[in-house]
């Protein structure tokens, strides 16, 4: 495993040597360029008043990007995330994007490999934090916050197969993608079972999904969704349930003023015609009704002081309801500052309330106040 | 007289530099002749990336800060610090890079003109018969 690693980060530092001599052979070079995000934070349960601080590098990103001819391209996208060190055993290093582009137009563009289809107005950019004034994202983006919630049921992944393009109409612009993959497999997690090949993601569906969107001077708006089956839950004969997503965003810039809202839902579509249900979870066979949905919203709204400075409230709401296992929800108010002394870097500050509230198994509720502090440098 | 000459000088050159016009200059292959300022726009925030006859857009920048380029950041509805915001969110997403700057105005008229499908902006002042002048920001 080490041995592995230390090989992707020298083929890494090889093909960052590498650009200039590309660009020596007459090819266009190879672009590479980056991004990181340190943070500090203090983070404290108001219940029992405990609290501990909190250091790491959150996220590293590199880049690689190279027009291989006339209309066409590669981008690659490695991410080193929670200060990773393979000595310490921490953190993880994810081939998060890797594509290649054909571009006839910006009418019309085709992307295939590995990508991050589009989906509301933040599911591509959501982990690009120095174009982001927040430290702590909004949650169905927010990958540190996993293991509270799934928020990922709320916003596809991955994709293979990406169109997209920008029609204009007038002064209104219209922007649309559509794209397909396979179904996430989400038992599947790190070695692979019997038969399987490693790192090779089998399911029996694919995902299909697209966005729609318009744009004019400072308003943007669109709608989202997918649709694809997920072996969350298998029916008697082994089916996958089918899951839907349906996403909505909406954005306005007015002179200094910004607001924005995304709602997404999700929600499994468990046919009792097939009999019962068996949960992959464990939890065991269900007779009775199974309901799995995922609800979740946020707004923001912000004001530009300086060119330099950013201040902003955030709103974050999300609710899982899987009858009869699961009821929660999260709700996250939160306000910060962002200060840019130069395009290339950003620094912020954020202070978050987080509250879990559990109506089912059982009741509980606990509350969290986070203070954090981070800076994004983009290089 | 010496000190009435400096007078008039400093008075003279404040406001020809202020009613200095900027020419929004493109290659001769470029078969537009005329660009809106929302054009415009699209095409220095990359949104905008090949002309009407297909062929590719390549955006040229002005490096140094000065009343050219704050007057063409002003005409076109933005600033040169957003723009480049603007420019590393393309690049982030794999979309395209930022426009290569160049050190002079003179370095800009000759990489316009020498580059198919090049645009870029300059004083009016520098502008020659090797370019076409698309727009005058006055």
């Amino acid at each position: 495993m080490i041995r592995s690693i230390k090989i992707i980060i020298l083929a890494l530092m090889v093909l960052a040597f590498a650009a200039n001599a590309f660009s020596q052979s007459g090819e266009k070079p190879l672009n590479t360029y980056g991004y990181f995000q340190a943070q500090f934070y203090q983070s404290g349960e108001t219940t029992y008043k405990g609290s501990s601080n909190s250091f790491s590098m959150q996220q590293l990103n590199f880049f690689f990007q190279k027009d291989l001819k006339e209309k066409w391209s590669a981008f690659v996208n490695v991410e080193f995330v929670n200060s990773f060190s393979s000595d310490r055993n921490i953190g993880s290093i994810n081939l998060e994007e890797a594509w290649g582009r054909y571009k006839y137009s910006d009418k019309f563009s085709i992307k295939a490999g590995l990508i991050i289809p589009t989906y509301n107005a933040l599911n591509t950019i959501k982990n690009r934090t120095p174009l982001l004034p927040y430290i702590i994202r909004p949650l169905a983006y927010e990958t540190s916050f996993k293991s509270l919630a799934p928020f990922d049921n709320l916003a596809p992944n991955r994709a293979f197969f990406e169109a997209n393009g920008r029609l204009p109409a007038g002064e209104i612009k219209i922007d649309y993608a559509i794209y397909a993959g396979n179904g996430p497999n989400v038992i599947q997690n790190g070695d692979a079972g019997e038969g399987q090949i490693s790192g090779v993601d089998s399911t029996k569906s694919i995902l299909v999904g697209g966005r729609l969107g318009i744009r004019y001077e400072g308003f943007k708006a669109g709608v989202s969704g997918t649709r694809d089956k997920s072996n969350k839950y298998t029916d008697l004969t082994g089916n996958e349930i089918t899951r839907s997503r349906i996403g909505l965003d909406v954005s306005l810039d007015i002179n200094r003023f910004h607001a924005a809202a995304e709602y997404s839902f999700s929600n499994f579509d468990v046919d009792f015609s097939y009999g019962p249900q068996i949960p992959l979870d464990g939890i065991g066979l269900v007779d009775g009704k199974v309901e799995d949905t995922n609800t979740f919203y946020y707004g923001i709204l912000g004001i530009d002081v300086t060119d330099d400075l950013y201040i902003y409230g955030m709103y974050n709401y999300y609710q899982q309801n899987e009858k009869p296992f699961w009821d929660l929800d999260v709700k996250m108010p939160s306000a910060g500052i962002a200060f840019s002394p130069s395009y290339r870097i950003k620094l912020k500050l954020q202070a978050s309330r987080i509250k879990v509230s559990f109506y089912r198994p059982f009741v509980e509720e606990t509350d969290y106040l986070e203070y954090s502090s981070a800076i994004s440098i983009f290089f | 007289m010496k000190r009435i000459l400096l007078i008039v000088i400093f008075i003279i050159l404040p406001i020809s530099q202020v009613n200095a016009q900027v020419a929004v200059i493109a290659n001769k292959s470029v078969q537009a002749n005329e660009i809106t300022s929302s054009e415009l726009k699209d095409i220095i925030a990359l949104d905008k990336t090949t002309w009407s006859d297909g062929s590719a857009i390549v955006v040229f920048e002005l490096k140094p800060s000065g009343d050219t380029k704050t007057k063409f950041y002003s005409h076109i509805g933005s600033s040169a610090k957003k723009m480049k915001k603007a420019w590393m969110k393309k690049m982030l997403a794999g979309d395209a890079q930022a426009p290569e700057s160049l050190g002079s105005e003179d370095e800009v008229v000759n990489k316009v003109a020498s580059t198919p499908g090049a645009i870029g902006y300059v004083s009016s002042a520098k502008t020659g018969d090797n370019v076409k002048t698309l727009a005058t920001i006055k």
